[in-house]
């Protein structure tokens, strides 16, 4: 079984209107795919019907495969469980609902899946400290940890939330919906840190969009797929981000 | 005279149990009931005059009209008088056995027992139980039944007795003053500081059988109180009815908190009148929630007669299938540079219906009054409802009032957002309530928040979205 992330006859509807066409892809352990594309071409639609979000359609042929299983009929926790991760590109806020309780919530789950879970009283302050520590390498105020979800956080706080829940999920594969945007440069460098160590360390498969130069300064992606009117149209190395970035999309 | 009453509860705490009653009135309601009554509890002859004038208000009055539909009541066909037990018991192994395990069953464990300061519970229409801690004596505090205190201290009783909500008030609240029975009574001398939440736990247990308590806290100059109402009664099978009276006296500088959590069995309509008078520099805390019942229709209101008075309300409210649930608060601003803050959160689903009714008034004079409202909705399906009628009254300019409304549907987005993190469907629901609740829960003491959240979940599970 090849270890990847596999997209096969991926068409994607909302209402009568076709959003995605014939999308075949593939992410493998420790690579970072770029996506790139226009406003509106649909990669953040990608990413969401890749993760399971109900308002968008998904044709029954699809096949969405983590690691050779199909997840594409499955619920959104469960793919999760099967090792996917979207990182947001505007996370909601969920007022009262803090990350420990997500976290600790998450890992009931589990448990009752039969991973291995600790389950003890000290798992519970085990997760406390791994959420702070985690935290403080992500330039997150203690504070904010306090707070239901993203409650009267700043879009940089919010970006870093998403970071920092990134590194507590342990994912095989990530879809990162433009984490820079919003965030400051000292920001962009912690992300890019991360996501680097993900990709080098961990093996973490990772597709991310972004139309910034800034965080590419910082990372070099191994492919690069430009997507245009809900088709992948064009595959390359990561000179490609300069090509796009002198002459546009309008060539393609 | 013995009567055997056979109780359905199916709420997964137990099963069919028998009751025996010493003594039960015939139902309906008329003035030889209320005499009998009064000369069973030994009263006094101005509480039997009081509890006869109530009859006559009550004949005369009328049951709102706004807001709810009452027209299920049949007062007829209701049982005004229960009385479970001989008297009063003294030591827990005196209370018979069928009552502890009611009390067994719906929660109150001998270890709460022994924590809080007093237990009282009230088994029907008589306090069956009650224990009052050393300290409490040590300190001048009384915490009694409220029968007991009108006959051990009568001229206290008297002083403070419906000063604070007339008979006249509502017709619910006349006919609590013709057939009340049990209820709480706390005197707590000056400057005494209460440091234990006095709890009062009760439970209703007879088809038809209608609870009429009767409280009133006084809580004397620079004195602080906490008190806890909660509740659970059984299913019936025809409509049962709750209108208790509430009075609360906060003198000078003195600090009280009153705590419900509201868990009728969803066939009784909960009409309750609770109000609070506030002197110079007190502060009256209303914390009410509101889980159970088929109607409630509940509005605490803080009179905030001295300077600098201060009185709050946070409210929550769950109003599931066939329910409804009318709630909300009253504040009166009389005196100069009173506050008063209303946080009311509600939530309805399974075509349940919550309505927020407040009202704030400014008097004129009053000058310096602040007043803040904020009330927020949750409408979890598309069959439920929620409605705010908010009434501000200020008839002195040199005044604040504030008023925030929002009504909001549980979110895809957020539930996406949930699930994303690896967590199923319905409990990210339950996640949401609850977070969207946590203010008011977290004002409520840690044993009820737990039970309270715990509530929700059966309630969310339960659920047919």
């Amino acid at each position: 079984m090849r270890m990847s992330f596999v997209v096969k006859d991926l068409e994607v509807k909302v209402g009568e209107k076709k959003i995605l066409k014939k999308v075949e892809m593939i992410i493998n352990r420790g690579e970072l795919v770029c996506l790139l594309g226009p406003n509106g071409s649909g990669k953040s639609s990608l990413m969401q019907s890749l993760m399971g979000n109900p308002i968008y359609q998904v044709n029954p042929e699809a096949k969405i495969k983590i690691d050779g299983v199909n997840v594409s009929s499955k619920s959104v926790d469960e793919r999760v469980n099967n090792g996917l991760f979207l990182v947001f590109q505007s996370p909601v806020v969920i007022p009262g609902v803090t990350i420990r309780e997500v976290i600790l919530a998450w890992q009931r789950e589990k448990k009752r899946l039969g991973d291995k879970f600790l389950g003890s009283k000290d798992d519970v302050w085990v997760w406390k400290k791994t959420i702070e520590e985690k935290a403080k390498r992500m330039g997150i105020n203690k504070e904010l940890l306090k707070r239901g979800l993203n409650e009267d956080f700043s879009g940089g706080e919010k970006k870093r939330m998403e970071l920092l829940q990134l590194t507590l999920y342990e994912p095989r594969y990530v879809l990162i919906d433009e984490i820079d945007s919003g965030l400051d440069i000292d920001g962009i460098v912690v992300a890019a840190k991360e996501i680097d160590r993900l990709v080098k360390k961990e093996k973490v498969g990772v597709m991310l969009v972004s139309h910034s130069q800034s965080l590419w300064r910082y990372l070099k992606p191994d492919r690069v797929l430009v997507m245009k009117e809900g088709s992948l149209v064009k595959e390359g190395g990561a000179e490609l981000i300069n090509e796009l970035q002198d002459k546009g999309y309008e060539q393609l | 005279m013995n009567y055997k009453t056979k109780v359905m509860n199916n709420y997964n705490l137990d099963e069919a149990k028998e009751f025996d009653y010493v003594y039960r009135s015939g139902r309906g309601l008329n003035r030889k009931l209320v005499e009998g009554l009064s000369e069973r509890k030994n009263e006094p002859k101005w509480m039997r005059e009081f509890r006869l004038k109530s009859l006559s208000f009550y004949e005369k009055m009328r049951l709102p009209k706004w807001g709810v539909d009452l027209s299920g009541i049949d007062f007829e066909k209701i049982y005004y008088y229960l009385q479970p037990v001989k008297k009063t018991e003294a030591s827990w192994e005196a209370v018979p056995r069928a009552i502890k395990d009611t009390f067994e069953k719906i929660g109150v464990p001998q270890a709460e027992r022994e924590i809080l300061a007093g237990v009282k519970g009230q088994f029907d229409s008589e306090v069956v139980y009650s224990s009052i801690k050393k300290m409490l004596s040590k300190k001048g505090v009384l915490f009694l039944s409220m029968d007991e205190a009108v006959v051990q201290y009568p001229d206290l009783v008297k002083e403070y007795w419906a000063k604070t909500v007339l008979p006249m008030d509502n017709k619910l609240a006349a006919l609590n003053s013709a057939v009340w029975s049990g209820g709480s009574f706390i005197y707590v001398p000056p400057r005494v500081d209460v440091k234990l939440p006095l709890q009062a736990y009760f439970r209703m247990n007879s088809e038809s059988a209608g609870q009429f308590e009767r409280t009133l806290i006084v809580a004397d100059e620079g004195s602080k109180l906490h008190y806890i109402e909660g509740c659970s009664a059984p299913v019936f099978s025809t409509a049962s009815l709750h209108a208790a009276v509430v009075e609360v006296v906060v003198k000078k500088g003195a600090k009280v908190q009153y705590t419900t959590v509201q868990n009728w069995y969803k066939n009784v309509y909960n009409l309750v009148t609770k109000r609070a008078v506030v002197a110079e520099e007190g502060q009256m805390r209303w914390v009410d929630g509101n889980l159970g019942s088929k109607i409630s229709m509940k509005y605490p209101a803080c009179i905030l007669r001295g300077r600098k008075a201060k009185g709050e309300m946070l409210s929550l409210s769950w109003a599931g299938a066939g329910q409804q649930q009318d709630t909300g608060a009253k504040m009166i601003h009389v005196a100069k540079e009173t506050s008063s803050q209303i946080i009311s959160r509600s939530v309805s689903r399974d075509g349940g219906r919550a309505s927020y009714r407040g009202l704030v008034k400014i008097n004129q004079g009053a000058v310096g009054a602040k007043a803040k409202v904020k009330c927020e909705a949750l409408i979890l399906d598309d069959l439920s409802r929620s409605d705010t009628y908010p009434t501000i009254v200020s008839l002195e300019e040199q005044s604040q009032v504030e008023h925030e409304a929002t009504v909001g549907r549980l979110g895809e987005d957020q539930l996406f957002y949930l699930m994303s993190r690896g967590i199923p469907l319905d409990e990210a629901e339950a996640m949401i309530v609850n977070g969207f609740l946590e203010p008011v829960i977290k004002e409520i003491p840690l044993e009820y928040a737990v039970e309270m959240n715990r509530l929700i979940n059966m309630e969310m599970e339960g659920g047919i979205g």
